[in-house]
């Protein structure tokens, strides 16, 4: 029998389910190693058919297809009970997410949800989001809410604002904000002298009685921010994200560097390369948060920031989505830092010995419910070794990578290293 | 001419007359012939039996009439993404399963013919064959089914399936 033929096998598993292709990987090496080299020919086609027309994913970041496809065939079944840690949060009345953890990635999926069913429009992998669907199409998958794998609920801190505008023509003014957390599908912010003008929807808050919903704006119809200044986008056109784009906002302190009135700036990336900028920074209100706020597509939004920082102490927050949990290190911390691809965190001291630590990629750090004791989750992936008075590194350090409750952290910082 | 014979020589050396409309579902007999202009020399086969070639053969009278398959370019872009197995028809259907005690030797005869001499169809029927004869069967039974030797080490094994977890149901 001529089994050995890797064309042949790979046009016979072309034609195959994915649970049978991975037992026909356990068959032999020779199988599996086919299976593997040529995902462009058996995997990728599998995830193609599983996207509506036009939606699929157009590239691969560090997983490959394979591994997307296993997991996009997995989400439809009942999961074995610890295969994954699967959390679904209830943000608010009509949206939900679900972070699933296991296999080797973090799949997060991002629902509106009715009372009977979570409608599946966004899915993130590893950060990048992989998928999403305008709210009026016919979601992805729908799970219904009884049977969804887990679920809990938190009650939803404050959404972070983006920006505050007036609609405009009127009959009486009404301000709107948009949300951080909340961001519709697309920005759909556009360039004019006389004002902002917006079209489609966006979701946003009413200024003065917090509640949220979808407005609909047509094509053209101008707002006003706030304040009745103009603040321009460069963006000349209307246009939904796409998957590789990031609307990206970061505070930019005063002029005297006090943390007073916050200037926010908001940008477009694609692929992390600027294409968008609004050249004047939105007015902001005061906040105790100075750091950079990275909104990236559906919904999805996780960045660290610093709080409360003094000479000698600061807290560090984790966001995710709209949840925020303090990751608090209160001594001898002076300065953090997130490296440009959002990857690294430093804290360092000004003292003769400073101790890195290196969060390595920023969905490592897990998600918890912060109205529970539980703190199962909050591990930080940290490689540490000291530094000298110039930052650089000073003997080997620990080669491998550390998955430690930030308590067990701490408690080996203030034991071992000072 | 179309109608002109064409000599196909098997591997035994036993030759097999078939008129050139016929011999050019192949896209390897096509192009040689095209390449060699008119010619009564033999075409060898080394690679296809006797009993293959007749069968393969049996196939192109059967399906002479059918369009030509898009070119493999055209052929990625039309159906990588709808591959299916179960939309083989009754005629193929019989012809493929042939005689039931060499089935599967002689399933993998003409796959390789078809691949040899570039029969898309013929490939692709064949293929489509033996992955509806994986479909839904565990490791151990497509071993057993293809004579295949396991050479995972039990550690290897036991690694892949746990790696594969997600891939099964629950």
């Amino acid at each position: 029998m001529q089994t050995s033929n890797t064309y042949l096998l790979t046009q016979i598993f072309s034609y195959l389910p994915v649970d049978t292709i991975v037992n026909c990987e356990r068959t032999c090496r020779l199988w599996k190693d086919v299976s593997l080299s040529y995902p462009n020919q058996i995997w990728q086609p599998k995830l193609l058919r599983a996207f509506p027309e036009g939606c699929a994913p157009e590239r691969c970041g560090e997983e490959n297809w394979r591994d997307l496809a296993i997991l996009w065939g997995a989400w439809g079944r009942q999961w074995k009970p610890k295969l994954a840690k699967i959390d679904v949060v209830e943000l608010g009345e009509h949206e939900a997410f679900c972070v699933c953890e296991g296999f080797k990635h973090q799949l997060t999926f991002v629902a509106s949800h009715t009372t009977t069913n979570y409608d599946i429009r966004g899915v993130s992998l590893n950060g990048e989001v992989i998928y999403r669907t305008d709210l009026t199409a016919e979601p992805l998958h729908q799970w219904n809410v009884l049977t969804a794998p887990n679920r809990s609920t938190v009650v939803p801190s404050k959404p972070k604002q983006l920006c505050t505008f007036v609609r405009a023509p009127q009959p009486y003014p009404t301000i709107f904000t948009i949300l951080a957390a909340n961001l519709p599908i697309g920005i759909n912010l556009s360039t004019s002298e006389a004002g902002l003008k917006i079209c489609g929807e966006v979701y946003a808050s009413y200024w003065w009685s917090g509640d949220r919903r979808y407005v609909s704006f047509q094509q053209g119809e101008t707002a006003i921010l706030g304040d009745g200044n103009p603040k321009p986008f460069q963006q000349s056109a209307s246009s939904l994200l796409s998957f590789n784009e990031t609307i990206a906002a970061y505070f930019k302190p005063n002029a005297d560097g006090r943390l007073g009135d916050l200037d926010l700036e908001v940008i477009r990336l694609k692929d992390r390369k600027l294409i968008a900028r609004s050249p004047r920074s939105l007015a902001w209100e005061p906040n105790i948060l100075e750091e950079k706020l990275i909104v990236t597509g559906f919904n999805i939004l996780h960045f660290h920031g610093i709080g409360n920082q003094t000479a000698t102490t600061c807290d560090v927050y984790d966001f995710y989505l709209n949840h925020c949990a303090i990751l608090t290190l209160t001594d001898d911390v002076v300065h953090l830092e997130v490296s440009d691809d959002g990857r690294f965190i430093i804290v360092r001291r000004r003292e003769d010995r400073m101790v890195v630590f290196d969060v390595l990629k920023r969905q490592k750090i897990r998600l918890v419910n912060r109205q529970t004791d539980k703190r199962d989750g909050w591990f930080f992936g940290v490689t540490e070794y000291a530094v000298d008075k110039e930052g650089k590194r000073t003997g080997a350090g620990d080669s491998k990578i550390h998955f430690r409750p930030i308590d067990a952290l701490r408690n080996r910082r203030e034991k071992t290293f000072f | 001419m179309s109608d002109t014979l064409v000599t196909l020589t098997s591997q035994e050396g036993k030759p097999e007359q078939v008129p050139r409309r016929i011999a050019e579902r192949s896209t390897l007999l096509k192009n040689m012939l095209e390449d060699v202009g008119e010619s009564n020399q033999p075409i060898p086969l080394p690679n296809v039996s006797h009993k293959i070639l007749k069968r393969v053969l049996e196939y192109c009278i059967h399906h002479k009439d059918d369009p030509q398959p898009p070119s493999d370019d055209d052929k990625d872009s039309f159906d990588s993404s709808r591959k299916r197995s179960d939309d083989i028809d009754e005629w193929d259907q019989k012809f493929i399963k042939g005689k039931e005690e060499e089935h599967n030797e002689e399933l993998f005869q003409i796959i390789l013919a078809a691949n040899y001499l570039d029969i898309k169809p013929l490939l692709d029927l064949g293929c489509k064959t033996v992955a509806n004869m994986i479909k839904g069967k565990s490791p151990e039974q497509i071993r057993e089914m293809f004579n295949i030797e396991n050479d995972f080490t039990p550690e290897e094994e036991d690694q892949i399936r746990r790696e594969n977890e997600w891939a099964a149901d629950a």
